[in-house]
């Protein structure tokens, strides 16, 4: 037997030697309380609850070497198999229903009825139990890769959007640090540690750099059917190019970089426009409203707040925005950020934002 | 299984040295319960060999980045009590009800006996993280003997004879060992880090406060990414020689008299209680 399964021996036990005992003190009462309510009710109660624990019995996933617990029947959807798993689950309710009601016609014809209820009422109370404690959230488990994003960046020269692609796995300030996280691949910690230190973050490069990362999103519901990661690539597009261009999965997303005190400025109204009209091109729209969600994020802020920065946006960019894009949101995010007053020492990436931006495109694609 | 991990000549391998001269000093000078015996050749030799090493004034060698490493399996008997005391809560109430059976299981014995499951391998793999991603048994050695760690000991060398930045190495590591213990996931490591900055002897404020100590020496950037990706952490301060007991320039140094080891127990202590849910 796994080991993983050897203590399921002993809540099974526990469970049934707690309910023997139930079901022997409280069997008169048990056995009124189902006879005066709904005795149709009971019946199904009688037949869902033990087809219930059978359904959601742990499923074992590994990730790396440790095992995590998920329920059965919402790990078997995530993970593939549901059809064999809900078959395999069926067999086991039908044996256990007639070992069961076999069981309770022999006694009840033998003239047992009291034994009779106690086993029913056993049943009723042992099933509860086990249901409990196999809904009873474990820390959750990783389930299989989503179908990859890619999300482009595009930005007026030296508006960050390098930087953007290659410190965004350094975010740790963002809100949904707590539910989020964002782990880069091997090519673009290289990106990153090649940011870090440079007075300037960014040679000015006339390649278009790309950034791969895995995002995954832990919801409440995760504990119950494992986390889905999704790969994400970061794709420049570069000032007189459109980068690498990728298969279009229909995935894809866009973000604008402009720097923040520039957001008011005629140019920057300009060059925006010029933006808007390539991505115009990449989604495919070239007459229609841009379906895809775009992100407009506000680098090198002073003030970085988590969350939409739509108030630093003037009402023309705003109207821009409107009149291109269907869904559309303004972030700020920066890589120097100030702690307790102090800028960072030179050349020290200390981003925060780019979390925020990447949940809110990953969550609208 | 305990990783260690850190830089060459960070002081894993005296670490595990100090460790035996340290349960030998409480054997004597606590208690006789005090014990740690090899359980495997790896672990006997290393204690013949280095522990002779390091008890004559001498550092025990570097660990070799061409030699498949060996699991070190050591037997420790501690007396029961001796568990340090910590500020940080039980986890959830499922662990606070392990403790409680625990201490039920335990009362009335004086000792108990923990197999202590040590893989030191080459500090090479930390320095040069592309090495560790490689195709070769040493390198798949080492990876599977990371994967399966239920702990870390991090190591921090605050001496470093480099004048490279902590940044890009501290951050490489950390998404490698995040890809190696969560897979493609990534994310913060699911095994209990125990931080120790090596070498504290010549940093008394490390011993003070180990954690302003490492933010302060790696720079904002490096210390976040450690603290984002090592979620359950305690930080430490150790000297295996002993504070003022070490003589040496550059990257030579030799210990000036018998080694008087400062704090090696405690992070062996706190992961091993982290990774049996006690905290």
């Amino acid at each position: 037997m796994k080991p993983e399964r050897r203590p399921w021996i002993a809540v099974y036990l526990v469970a049934g030697v707690v309910a023997a005992f139930v079901a022997a003190i409280w069997n008169a009462r048990l056995t009124q309380f189902f006879a005066t309510t709904s005795a149709t009710g009971a019946i199904v109660f009688f037949l869902l609850l033990p087809f219930l624990v059978i359904i959601t019995r742990p499923a074992f996933v590994r990730t790396g070497a440790r095992v995590h617990r998920g329920i059965g029947v919402l790990a078997a959807f995530r993970k593939g198999g549901a059809i064999g798993f809900f078959l395999r689950s069926l067999a086991a309710w039908i044996g256990a229903m007639l070992l069961v009601s076999g069981l309770l016609v022999v006694t009840w014809s033998a003239g047992g009825i009291a034994l009779a209820a106690a086993i029913s009422n056993w049943v009723y109370v042992a099933s509860s139990i086990v249901l409990l404690a196999h809904v009873v959230p474990d820390a959750g488990f990783i389930a299989a890769m989503a179908p990859p994003m890619t999300v482009y960046v595009t930005g007026a020269p030296g508006s960050g959007k390098t930087t953007f692609i290659g410190v965004a796995g350094l975010d740790t300030r963002s809100r949904e640090r707590g539910s989020w996280t964002l782990t880069p691949t091997e090519e673009t910690t290289l990106l990153t540690s090649s940011l870090h230190g440079s007075s300037q973050h960014v040679a000015a490069s006339s390649d278009a750099v790309s950034g791969e990362y895995t995002i995954v999103p832990h919801r409440a519901w995760s504990q119950f059917i494992g986390s889905r990661p999704v790969p994400l690539a970061l794709v420049e597009v570069g000032n007189r190019h459109e980068g690498r261009r990728r298969r279009d999965t229909g995935r894809t997303g866009f973000i604008i970089t402009l720097r923040a005190g520039e957001a008011t400025s005629r140019a920057s109204l300009d060059a925006i426009r010029q933006q808007l009209s390539m991505l115009h091109k990449l989604a495919g729209a070239p007459a229609s409203r841009i379906a895809r969600p775009v992100a407009l994020v506000l680098t090198c802020v002073d003030d970085w707040t988590t969350g939409s920065a739509k108030t630093l946006v003037s009402d023309e960019l705003a109207q821009l925005f409107d009149e291109h894009c269907r869904r559309w949101e303004a972030f700020s995010a920066t890589s120097q950020l100030r702690e307790d007053g102090k800028a960072p020492e030179q050349g020290e990436l200390v981003a925060a934002g780019q979390l925020s931006v990447l949940a809110w495109l990953v969550t609208k694609i | 299984m305990i990783g260690m991990w850190g830089s060459r000549r960070a002081g894993k391998t005296t670490f595990v040295s100090a460790l035996y001269h340290e349960i030998r000093r409480r054997k004597e000078e606590e208690s006789d319960i005090w014990k740690m015996v090899g359980q495997t050749d790896a672990a006997n030799e290393l204690l013949l060999r280095d522990w002779e090493r390091f008890r004559s004034s001498n550092f025990p060698e570097t660990t070799p980045s061409d030699v498949v490493a060996q699991p070190l399996i050591y037997e420790v008997t501690r007396p029961v009590g001796d568990e340090p005391k910590t500020t940080t809560p039980a986890r959830s109430w499922s662990g606070s009800l392990r403790k409680m059976s625990e201490w039920l299981i335990r009362a009335g014995a004086d000792r108990e006996t923990i197999t202590l499951n040590l893989f030191d391998p080459s500090g090479e793999f930390f320095s040069q993280p592309n090495r560790l991603i490689q195709d070769d048994p040493v390198a798949t050695q080492c990876r599977n003997m990371l994967r399966s760690s239920d702990g870390l000991l991090c190591f921090i060398d605050p001496t470093r004879s480099d004048d490279n930045e902590y940044f890009p190495l501290i951050f490489r590591n950390c998404v490698l060992l995040s890809k190696l213990l969560n897979e493609e996931a990534g994310g913060s490591l699911p095994v209990p880090v125990a931080i120790v900055v090596t070498k504290a002897d010549q940093f008394p404020e490390a011993f003070r406060d180990p954690r302003a100590f490492l933010r302060s020496t790696m720079g904002r950037a490096a210390f976040g990414a450690l603290m984002d990706y090592c979620e359950r952490r305690e930080f430490f301060a150790v000297s295996s020689v002993g504070t003022g007991n070490v003589e040496g320039k550059g990257t030579d140094f030799k210990p000036l008299d018998q080694p008087e080891p400062e704090g090696v127990w405690a992070p062996i202590a706190w992961l091993l209680d982290a990774m049996n849910g006690r905290l």
